[in-house]
């Protein structure tokens, strides 16, 4: 079943670009992957579907519906930055969410121990991290179907990431849809099960982890620097001494054309994960 | 479409500001108005030449209470206007400012719903510290006057308060209007010119200037008239700005449902 669907989504700023021809879905029981450089449009997507700012045009389905407060009842939300009531210690925040969302108490009471909060401490006294923390709390409190989340392992210490990895994977087990931005590769790598690039406010392509890893990227480095006109080879980056492109195709095409070429130096290696996705983030759209 | 979570954070987030706003000016006042029987007597001094330009103010006062009007009850109306229109204005803009819109605009509860459950906040505020400034007020004309009448005061501090409700819905309107990372200081722009234009039409001699008073929202309330004149309601300036308030409030609930929030 799908429970989050973005058609054609557009949104600008006065003139500045936020969002263009975004467009993904996820079903129950999947982690989506959001990734792209600073500015993408992954913030303002995530907005656009929280309701905290409005489309110029395109679709948002949540479980079906429009985005509206009746919705995000069933949505766990966790901003980028996590800003809540400074004056308040942990426990008022954490009540006065789950007050909101009438869920009770045990839930979040479990959640914070498990990440090891300090629920007498003031909100305003917390460093970056600890805050991540309460917003984690307060995004999962109420057992959501579809769980939000922006940057979430920013701050976080490795073994609480470990951690906030583990609940996610059992959220996802109990069925719930996770949209998890981020631009730390490892983390997409380690737990999303497709992945969504955007890159200019414009989506470039959804594509399973396991289907982008088997599709034999292959980085190509050779001397001299030589220009090669192949379908499948794409320019990556020189030096003075040697060049490399990406190459996605046959690989004894490849070699059917370097052989026409007195070459010097040749090396072909599998690209790893965030290698092909660095090579995405630095160059304009392009096909996969 | 009460939702009393909502109304008691905001009472539980202000209540310190609301301490403070009431005892600052409640205890000025108080002090005074024990004053007077000393400025009773400097009274009896001031030159016939002085005497006709405090005329414009209510003259020479004959009571505590005509005197509480020529001489603090004017103060009272504009600082509390500065907290009532600051009031509204942080209620509608605070959660941006302090970058906090993320976390509450994302929790299920319709921006209709918050809107009128920060206005339902703001009105007990403005009604505990008025009531607040009343006892304080009343122990001042206690004090000097054991015997003293307080209807006139009575009626005087339910337009009072009515005049700091409007003037909160006021604030609410222009943060609103305004972008939320826009300082709450703005909001003074809403009593200072309209406290300008009660002075100058209560002091000028032309009739036309005269007719300002039905411009500012501080004429209905207006102690010389109210305390020393009898209560006399101009209630055409209070149809108008009732009016004007009730406009406010729906112009500022479609920007507010409809308002993005920007980081």
């Amino acid at each position: 079943m799908i429970n989050l669907e973005i058609k054609d989504l557009k949104k600008y700023y006065g003139l500045n670009r936020g969002v263009e021809n975004a467009g993904f879905a996820i079903s129950s029981g999947e982690i989506l992957g959001f990734v792209g450089p600073n500015g993408a449009g992954k913030s303002t997507v995530i907005r656009l579907i929280m309701g905290l700012i409005r489309k110029n045009s395109g679709e948002i389905r949540v479980f079906g519906e429009k985005p509206s407060s009746a919705v995000n009842r069933r949505i766990g939300y966790l901003p980028g930055e996590v800003f809540m009531f400074p004056e308040l210690r942990v426990e008022e925040q954490l009540r006065y969410f789950s007050d909101i969302r009438k869920c009770g108490e045990q839930r979040w009471r479990e959640l914070a121990e498990y990440f090891d909060l300090d629920l007498n401490r003031r909100v305003g006294e917390l460093s970056f991290g600890n805050k991540k923390k309460i917003g984690i709390v307060a995004a999962l409190m109420h057992s959501p179907e579809l769980i939000i989340l922006d940057e979430p392992t920013s701050g976080l210490d490795p073994l609480i990431q470990k951690k906030f990895f583990e609940l996610l994977e059992a959220e996802k087990q109990h069925g719930a849809s996770i949209l998890l931005s981020s631009h730390v590769l490892n983390d997409v790598e380690k737990i999303c099960d497709r992945v969504c690039l955007i890159k200019n406010g414009e989506v470039l392509f959804t594509q399973g982890i396991s289907e982008l890893k088997e599709a034999q990227h292959l980085k190509v480095t050779m001397a001299p620097v030589l220009q090669i006109d192949l379908p499948d080879l794409v320019f990556l980056s020189k030096s003075q001494e040697e060049i490399s492109y990406l190459f996605k195709g046959d690989v004894n095409v490849l070699i059917l054309e370097l052989s026409k070429y007195q070459l010097t130096k040749l090396h072909i290696n599998e690209m790893e994960f965030e290698e092909i996705f660095m090579h995405y983030y630095q160059k304009e759209k392009s096909d996969v | 479409m009460f939702n009393f979570t909502i109304i008691k954070m905001e009472l539980k987030r202000a209540w310190k500001g609301l301490l403070v706003w009431t005892l600052a000016i409640g205890i000025t006042l108080f002090l005074i108005i024990i004053l007077y029987p000393m400025v009773k007597d400097i009274y009896a001094l001031i030159p016939a030449e002085l005497q006709s330009i405090m005329e414009s103010f209510g003259g020479i006062p004959d009571t505590v209470l005509e005197y509480f009007a020529t001489e603090g009850a004017m103060m009272m109306q504009i600082f509390a206007s500065i907290f009532a229109v600051m009031l509204g204005f942080n209620s509608i803009t605070k959660e941006e400012r302090e970058h906090s819109s993320d976390a509450v605009f994302s929790l299920p509860v319709s921006r209709s719903e918050f809107f009128w459950n920060k206005l339902y906040a703001a009105m007990i505020q403005v009604l505990a510290f008025s009531v607040g400034l009343f006892i304080f007020n009343v122990i001042g004309f206690l004090a000097v006057e054991p015997r003293v009448n307080i209807t006139d005061f009575v009626w005087f501090s339910l337009l009072f308060t009515l005049m700091l409700m409007m003037m909160d819905i006021l604030g609410m309107a222009l943060g609103a209007a305004l972008r939320g990372n826009v300082k709450n200081m703005v909001s003074l722009l809403i009593p200072f010119p309209l406290y300008i234009i009660a002075l100058i039409s209560q002091l000028t001699n032309n009739e036309w200037l005269k007719k300002l008073k039905y411009l500012t929202i501080f004429t209905f309330s207006d102690p010389i008239v109210l305390l020393k004149g009898g209560a006399q309601i101009e209630y055409v300036n209070m149809i108008i700005y009732g009016t004007l308030s009730i406009l406010a409030l729906i112009y500022a609930h479609n920007r507010f449902k409809n308002r993005e929030f920007l980081i």
